[in-house]
Parts: structure tokens; C-alpha cells; sequence
């Protein structure tokens, strides 16, 4: 059991060593300088306007509720994914120490760790971009700015962080469910790559990753019912509660079940898959 | 301290008073609940400031009123017909109304005359009109008619060739478009009221005026068991100026039913595009104390009255405002301005004749200013006697 789990760890650790020192994570800095230009800045500007301070927390809750960041947050983040799992070369002879199962728990230790390194830093650098102050509730220049200036209550800026938020839940709880879906939005994803990688052995996955993202982005957009069965309105809380009525158009327990549901069959469908992997083959 | 403990130490002395004079005319309890609130009965409603009124009937009962659109069936034409009798138009020629026709079955308008009105057409048609030279009278699907004197139009706006415009000729034209903002009037405000114009050579008072546009609108509408009870008080009046002697009265009349306010923020009763299913207001221009010049009225076509019962207030404002606290979002905290007793239509089309029916009873408004919509504004209604709650933007 403890060599199975330094196993894993090791797995992991590889992984991860070889994702964060991969030149292509320099795309990481290109999607911090659009979401400074594309969220960040619109709302500083908002609340200057208004003459306020954003809390430091509001950016990233903005990145995670608005449709054009959630296509392109979780594109960035596959595109620095779409190497893996890499199962060419010495990978054969890697797989066959460890076993393949704890290969497989070692590649999804490290799609955690890079999920949640990924988003840490885009929460961090939305923090300090921001020049925003602590706080634990939501700032006048988010809930009071439509009311003020009711001419751009539609406006993209707006729309980052609607009334449908900061009128249903409270900041801290908006942020923790923000990351959390977020995260698990990632997950689902490089689970998706993952398993037609080990199954077809090549780099369909990144192209039906993308298929998913992108019946989510119509279905989202057209408001249809549908838009439930993807991960992208599940991953957008604003989505699930009307502007001021208590009752939510749709629960946020039934996303968080549903990334539970989807990401264990995944993980599963995976595990299925590699039975069937034939190293010899590569 | 609760609502309910504030209206009774507040009004209970003149509730004595008022009580005595409620069968003889309509009346509102108007009670501000300022320092006296509770916040944690309602904890997520900020009453501190709200303005309640418990309006009450001049009959002394609420009813619930159900009305069935005259427009968009054959009435549409009588109802013009009585419009113009009405107005006293001479020479009426019913076979000259043109009806347009623009709906979802047909993809351009088009226009036939009574003659060739057939059903599939009266769910369609979206406007019946009739112009001559001297007037101008229209019917929109709402049942929102618009009259034009184009004789007195003529004679005494400033550039009254306008008129001549096709696009004009089809529809109504606010005279008050062309003429110079004079000056607005608070009805309360009785010097003000004493204030005289020339109109059209004749020296008349602004409370003249109301009483010569109020008999116009009592002249020009039809009655039934629904509509008499209805009568009208002014919300906007202003003078325009239209030419160095001459001057015109813009007036906008709300509605009451029974003496209780009608519901003014249009909100219960708007369709897709905005435009409002069941009007209560009436628009008027007077330049010639003889007769309106323009005149855009809710009251003319008086809807098919169906049945008037009798309805419990169930709910009274702590009852309201329970439902408006469990129905909104537990995590703001909503600033109401007022809550008023009044009655609101509610407007569903029907889906085989496509004629509008209307079902008017007694709904708690609330008014909610900061919600951080666009429209900053919204109004709650919650029925008073099931209490069930509709929620609307107020335009």
C-alpha cells in the first residue's frame, strides 16, 4: 500500500515537474494579460466611475461567471494539457514499474494539482491586478453601479458579475463555488482529453473537449434546457438564480452532483480503458 | 414594533372619521412606517421609509371584474361607430374603416374594408382606422382608440402640415409635438388652478379644463356594468403654447375603479414588445373648448363585461409583505418605497379568437427601488386574496 501510494505521488510529481517547466505554460501569461484587459480593467474602471473599490475576491468571481472567460480560461488550460497523459516512449517502461492503476491515480493527483495551481494563480494575479481592498461582502461599485448608471446595465461589463449573484449569495460563498466549479469544469475536461487519449492513443480528446465546450457555449447562449446536460452552465453560477427572486432557476447542489457524477464516470471509463492498453502497440 | 401595531396607533383616530365617510366616496389610509418597522420580522424587506396606502371601495366591497376584449371581433366597427356618435362626427361612413391587418399568419400587412373582414383576419387585425379630411379615429388591438380633430388641427396649430404626411394621414398626432412647454400643474395646487388660457380666442381656467376634458371622456365612452364604475382624475397637466395667443392644455387622466387607483405603472398588463394590453390611462390635447384636438383614450371601446364577484381581502399588509419577504432573495435587502391596496389587471389572449381577456382584482403593489437591475425600479404584486405574487419591471 505505501509503495502503491509513492507510487502515485511519484507518477504525479513527474507529471507535474514536466507541466509547470513546459515552455508552452508562457500561454499562462497571455491569458492573465486578456483577462486583465477583457475583466479585470472594465470593472477597476466601474468602480472608479463610481467612486469605489472593488474587493480583492470580485475579479475572479467576474472570470468565472462570464461566458466569453469560461470558454476561454478552460481552452488555455487545455491547451497546456493537451501533451497528456504521454504515452509514447519511456512512458511504456514507466507504466509497467508502477502498474497501470496507479499510473492512472497518479495522472489524476496531478490533474488536481494542476487544476488547482491553475486557477490559484489566475485567482492570485486577479487579486493583485485588481488594487482592490479585503472585504467579505459584496462592494457598492458591483451591486449599486446599475442602479446609477442604468444606461449600461447591459453592457458586457455588467455582465460580469450580475445582479443574479450579489443579490442571491453571499461573496465568500459566490468565491468558493466560483473555484470549486470551476475546478471541476478543468477536471472534466482533462478527464475528456485523458480518456480518448487512452483509448485511441492519440489527441482526438483535445477535439471532443472542445465539442463539449462548445454545445455548452450554444446551448448556454440560446437559454435552452439543455444547457444543464454541460459542463459550462453547471460551471456558471449566476445562471442557476433569478435576479431577485428566491427560488433558483436551477440548484447549485445538482452541478456540484452533477460534476460528481460526470467526473466519477469519466475516472471510471478510464480506468475501463486502460485495461484494454496495449503498450506494446506504442 | 410590527405594521400592523403602527397602522392602528397611527390611523386609529382618524380611521374613526374616515370609516363614516367610506360609503360615500373612496378613500386611502395612507401610513408611513418610518423608525417603526420591525427589520427582523422581514428581515431581507427595508420598510423603514415605505408609504402605505389600504385603499378602500366607494361601494365598500372589493370585487374581482372579468372583461373580454371588444377589439378583434366584429364589435371593433360598432365600437367605432358609437366613438364617432359620441364625438358628434357627421356624416360616419362605417363602410370607410380600414382595417390592417399584421399578424403571424401573414407576412406583410395588408389592409381590406369591412366587407372583407373574415374570422382568420379580426385574430390578426392589429389596428382598424378611419380618416377623413376633418377627423381621424383609430382602434388599436388593445382597444386603445386614438381621436384627431384634423379641422381643429388645421386651424389652429402652427404648422399643421404635418397632416398632410401619408404616414400621419393613418395615424393619431399629439398636437402638443409642435408647441412650446408653457408650464406643468399639481392638482392640489388650487391657486394654480384658477390660472386661465386662451384657447382658440375663449379665456378658460386650467380647473375648467379638466371638467371640459373629463365631460369629453364621460361623452365619447360606452358603459357597462364594468366601465361605469370607472371614473377619472388627472396625473399630468400642462399648458403648451401654440402660438403667441393661443395656448393648448396637454391632460393625462388615470383611472379609478370604484374610487380606488388602478394599477399606473402599466406593468401587469405589457406584451413582448412593450405595449401595454390593458390601458388605463386617457391622453388628452385641448386647443377649443368645443373638442379635443387629440384625444388617446383607454375608455371608448368599453370591453365585453363578463362577471363582477365579490372578493375577500385576505391578505392585509403584514400578510403582503410576508409573502414579498418569503418570495425574495434572503440575501439582500430590498428597499420598499410603497405598498398600495389597488386594483390590477391581469391580460391573457385568448388562444382561439385571439381577443384579450382581462381579469381586474385587488393585488398589494409594492415598489422596489434598489434591486441593481436596469431597471432599478420593480413592482411586486401579491393577489390579496390568494396571495399568490407576480413580479414586474416597472417601464
Amino acid at each position: 500500500m505505501r509503495k502503491d501510494l509513492k507510487q502515485i505521488f511519484t507518477v504525479a510529481g513527474t507529471e507535474f515537474i514536466s507541466w509547470i517547466t513546459n515552455p508552452r505554460i508562457i500561454i499562462f501569461g497571455v491569458l492573465i494579460i486578456f483577462i486583465k484587459t477583457l475583466a479585470i480593467d472594465p470593472l477597476s474602471a466601474r468602480a472608479e466611475k463610481f467612486g469605489e473599490t472593488l474587493i480583492i475576491f470580485e475579479p475572479f468571481i467576474a472570470l468565472g461567471n462570464s461566458g466569453m472567460l469560461t470558454l476561454f480560461i478552460p481552452l488555455v488550460f487545455m491547451v497546456l494539457l493537451s501533451d497528456y497523459p504521454k504515452l509514447g516512449g519511456n512512458s511504456t517502461f514507466f507504466i509497467s514499474r508502477t502498474g497501470k492503476h496507479n499510473w492512472l491515480l497518479g495522472q489524476i493527483l496531478f490533474l488536481l494539482a494542476a487544476v488547482f495551481t491553475f486557477l490559484f494563480i489566475i485567482f492570485l494575479s486577479s487579486a493583485l491586478i485588481s488594487g482592490g481592498r479585503f472585504g467579505t461582502s459584496w462592494s457598492d461599485a458591483v451591486t449599486k453601479y446599475n442602479s446609477r448608471f442604468p444606461n449600461e446595465a447591459y453592457n458586457f461589463d455588467s455582465q460580469l458579475l450580475p445582479s443574479n449573484l450579489y443579490n442571491q449569495i453571499p461573496m465568500i460563498t459566490a468565491l468558493v463555488q466560483t473555484f470549486f466549479l470551476m475546478g471541476n469544469y478543468l477536471l472534466s475536461l482533462s478527464l475528456i482529453i485523458y480518456l480518448f487519449k487512452i483509448i485511441f492513443c492519440n489527441s482526438s480528446g483535445f477535439a471532443a473537449a472542445i465539442a463539449v465546450m462548445s454545445a455548452g457555449v450554444v446551448t448556454t447562449s440560446l437559454y435552452s434546457p439543455l444547457r444543464w446536460a454541460f459542463p459550462m452552465a453547471n460551471t456558471i453560477i449566476w445562471l442557476h438564480y433569478d435576479e431577485i427572486l428566491k427560488k433558483p432557476v436551477y440548484p447549485v447542489w445538482c452541478s456540484f452532483a452533477y460534476f460528481g457524477v460526470l467526473i466519477s464516470a469519466l475516472i471510471a471509463l478510464c480506468f475501463f480503458a486502460l485495461r484494454k492498453l496495449k503498450f506494446t502497440e506504442d | 414594533m410590527n405594521i400592523a401595531n403602527i397602522l392602528s396607533k397611527k390611523c386609529a383616530g382618524t380611521l374613526i372619521a374616515a370609516a363614516l365617510m367610506l360609503s360615500l366616496c373612496g378613500c386611502s389610509n395612507n401610513t408611513s412606517v418610518s423608525d417603526s418597522s420591525d427589520p427582523a420580522e422581514f428581515g431581507n424587506l427595508d420598510l423603514s421609509e415605505a408609504i402605505i396606502s389600504e385603499n378602500v371601495p366607494t361601494v365598500g366591497e372589493w370585487y374581482t371584474f372579468r372583461l373580454k376584449s371588444s377589439v378583434r371581433s366584429p364589435s371593433t366597427a360598432s365600437c367605432m361607430e358609437k366613438a364617432a356618435e359620441a364625438l358628434e362626427i357627421p356624416n360616419f361612413d362605417r363602410d370607410k374603416i380600414i382595417y390592417q391587418i399584421y399578424g403571424d399568419a401573414y407576412h406583410n400587412e395588408f389592409e381590406v374594408s369591412e366587407k372583407e373582414m373574415t374570422r382568420d383576419y379580426y385574430k390578426s387585425l392589429f389596428i382598424a382606422y378611419y380618416t377623413t379630411d376633418d377627423i381621424h379615429i383609430d382602434i388599436l388591438n388593445n382597444g386603445r382608440t386614438v381621436y384627431n380633430n384634423r379641422r381643429l388641427i388645421r386651424e389652429t396649430v402652427s404648422n399643421p402640415q404635418l397632416l398632410d404626411y401619408d404616414s400621419v394621414l393613418k395615424a393619431g398626432w399629439m398636437p402638443s409635438n409642435s408647441s412650446e412647454y408653457v408650464k406643468s400643474y399639481d392638482i392640489s395646487d388650487a391657486d394654480g388652478m384658477n390660472d386661465k388660457y386662451a384657447l382658440n380666442g375663449k379665456e378658460i381656467s386650467v380647473r375648467e379644463g379638466i371638467d371640459i376634458a373629463i365631460d369629453f371622456i364621460n361623452r365619447s365612452r360606452s358603459l357597462n356594468e364594468y366601465s361605469k364604475r370607472i371614473t377619472f382624475e388627472p396625473s399630468e397637466v400642462s399648458v403648451r403654447r401654440q402660438t403667441d395667443t393661443n395656448y393648448g392644455f396637454y391632460f393625462k387622466f388615470r383611472s379609478l375603479l370604484d374610487g380606488v387607483p388602478m394599477d399606473n405603472t402599466n406593468s401587469g398588463t405589457l406584451d413582448g414588445w412593450g405595449t401595454t394590453l390593458f390601458p388605463i390611462y386617457d391622453y388628452l390635447y385641448f386647443n377649443d373648448v368645443s373638442s379635443a384636438a387629440y384625444f388617446s383614450a383607454s375608455s371608448v371601446c368599453a370591453d365585453e363585461f363578463i362577471s363582477a364577484e365579490k372578493t375577500e381581502i385576505n391578505y392585509d399588509i403584514k400578510g403582503a409583505c410576508a409573502v414579498v419577504s418569503k418570495e425574495l432573495s434572503q440575501e439582500h435587502k430590498f428597499k420598499i418605497v410603497s405598498a398600495e391596496l389597488i386594483y390590477c389587471a391581469d391580460s391573457i389572449e385568448d388562444p382561439e379568437t385571439k381577443q384579450m381577456e382581462h381579469v381586474i382584482k385587488p393585488m398589494w403593489q409594492f415598489i422596489i427601488t434598489n434591486t441593481g437591475m436596469q431597471f432599478g425600479t420593480i413592482c411586486v404584486n401579491v393577489d390579496a386574496k390568494s396571495g399568490e405574487m407576480f413580479m414586474r419591471a416597472v417601464q
